[in-house]
């Protein structure tokens, strides 16, 4: 086994003293950290403000093949060496939870768990968590089969067998990690076509291990005291039941949001709107990746979101000067 | 060639330099070099704050590789700390090394009167990039009260302990074999909770 360093996730409560800032950057994914090494460059006395997820929903992917520059990469890897080259270019982070934000004395004003912080300007990037179905047994099973995250918990199911629900981008790339370790794979999707790439879903679709239930939705998890022991699905031949040790969930996110709903516009799933891509409905507030309502949620689109972000904040900085 | 890269040792530096402390880092081992110990002595090349000391065992009941951070020997991890792990041990590292409290004045009243001692057992993967938060907050508890003793433990590694307390997914905190939470909980959440579970009320 090689040792592998991942240095992402220190929190060793260095970061600033101080609490004026020309900028706070709140999030920890690929959108914060691009928004993190761009405020850095442009001298912005800035601050990132990153909960204990660092990476993001990134770093939960096994593998990104769609990144520029990397064939394939491991979404801990890309997501570590953007911190790397954030910390390099001279960012500050705290390792923090935003609990409030608030617009008082022309500022902004964002509450953590540990501290308040006063910022010209805010840059909204803490991305989203994972949906959940609320189905009987998601909830009484979670941690104890259920799980949201195949990176994580890949290993619990060796020669086991898993679902996975979900036809977007993140539930394929999961499962396809989740072959390389279960017995049997079932795929549920309530669609009878996959949302993914193409060339992942038909890898996917076509690989030896996997079922797939189309048109299908999962209505309960059952499990006895040791933990999953199968799923309920309605399909169109009926309700069936099926024997399984875990399902992965991948039906969606819901974005961080809840800190910011007084001081921007958010849409009905509770995402930031946007206008011209990282702007929002208030002229100290931008915000960039999975939070906002703009739709194609990537790693790609989210760095650029984070970078327009901060050099948009750097003109308005330069001007009011 | 070492583990760390030049990129990496200049990040690590730029923590130790925060601590204020010598900190003695134990590495209990099989006979024969490991990663660890390699991990370690290039660790310890990058503050003069740390001191590393290697066990050798044969004890095969022992879970090794294992790892004692300071000298309380509550502060603890069992496996190798690799991957998101390795910021849990460097976190471990600093937070001895220094002399500020991280806990909450609620945390440290609820620790300062406790009534019974608690082992607590955070189970992890390498690949698990929230694990570091629980382990970090156990480490932190353990660190504060002579009561607790924290262990991160690489839930991959020991898997008859792992099946033992039921882990299917990471993290799972298992306190005194009798309270177990799923996933990462925030420092409050956790201290509640086991408030509940100790039958403390809230504002006691």
């Amino acid at each position: 086994m090689s040792f592998k360093i991942e240095i992402g996730a220190v929190n060793s409560g260095a970061g600033s003293s101080e609490n004026s800032y020309q900028l706070v950057i709140a999030g920890g994914g690929p959108a914060a950290l691009s928004a993190a090494i761009y405020a850095a460059r442009y001298g912005i006395k800035h601050l990132v403000v990153e909960s204990w997820q660092p990476g993001g929903q990134a770093a939960l992917t096994a593998e990104i093949e769609n990144y520029p520059g990397f064939s394939s990469v491991a979404g801990s890897d890309l997501t570590n060496a953007m911190k790397q080259q954030a910390t390099a270019a001279g960012a500050v982070f705290v390792m923090e939870t935003v609990e409030s934000a608030e617009e008082k004395n022309g500022k902004i004003l964002i509450k953590t768990d540990l501290g308040q912080y006063t910022s010209d300007y805010l840059i909204i990037a803490t991305g989203a968590a994972p949906a959940t179905l609320g189905v009987p047994g998601e909830e009484k099973y979670y941690g104890r089969g259920v799980s949201f995250c195949a990176t994580c918990d890949a290993p619990f199911f060796k020669g086991k067998k898993a679902i996975v629900v979900g036809g977007g981008d993140s539930a394929v790339k999961e499962a396809l990690h989740l072959t390389h370790v279960v017995s049997e794979l079932g795929l549920v999707h309530r669609r009878d076509k996959l949302r993914a790439e193409p060339y992942l879903a038909k890898k996917l679709v076509e690989h030896e291990k996997v079922t797939t239930w189309w048109n299908s939705h999962l209505v309960e998890v059952t499990g006895d005291d040791q933990g999953v022991t199968g799923v309920i699905l309605d399909t169109p031949e009926g309700r069936k039941h099926i024997e399984t040790n875990g399902v992965f969930l991948y039906v969606g996110t819901v974005p961080a949001t809840e800190p910011f709903k007084s001081l921007v516009d958010l849409d009905g799933k509770k995402a930031v709107v946007t206008r011209n891509i990282v702007g929002t409905s208030n002229p100290r507030v931008f915000a960039a990746g999975d939070v906002t309502n703009n739709g194609f949620r990537q790693v790609v689109t989210a760095v650029s979101e984070g970078a327009r972000a901060s050099a948009a904040i750097f003109e308005l900085l330069e001007n009011e000067e | 060639m070492p583990l760390l890269s030049e990129e990496d040792r200049k990040a690590i530096r730029g923590h130790f330099d925060l601590m204020t402390k010598d900190v003695k880092v134990t590495l209990t081992r099989a006979p024969g070099k490991c990663d660890t110990e390699t991990i370690l002595n290039e660790l310890n090349e990058l503050s003069s704050r740390l001191t590393v000391e290697v066990v050798e065992s044969t004890d095969k009941d022992q879970m090794l590789p294992s790892l004692s951070i300071g000298d309380s020997g509550r502060v603890l991890f069992k496996g190798i700390p690799s991957g998101y792990e390795f910021s849990s041990l460097l976190t471990g590292i600093i937070d001895t090394g220094r002399d500020e409290q991280t806990l909450s004045d609620e945390t440290m009243a609820f620790l300062d009167n406790l009534q019974e001692d608690l082992h607590i057992r955070v189970f992890v993967t390498p690949s698990c990039p929230h694990c570091p938060q629980s382990v970090v907050l156990a480490h932190r508890l353990a660190g504060y009260s002579d009561r607790v003793v924290a262990e991160g433990i690489e839930a991959n590694e020991f898997q008859e302990l792992s099946m033992k307390y039921q882990v299917q997914g990471v993290p799972r905190t298992v306190i005194n074999e009798t309270f177990a939470v799923e996933g990462s909980q925030p420092e409050p959440y956790l201290i509640e909770g086991l408030k509940r579970h100790m039958g403390i009320e809230k504002d006691a």
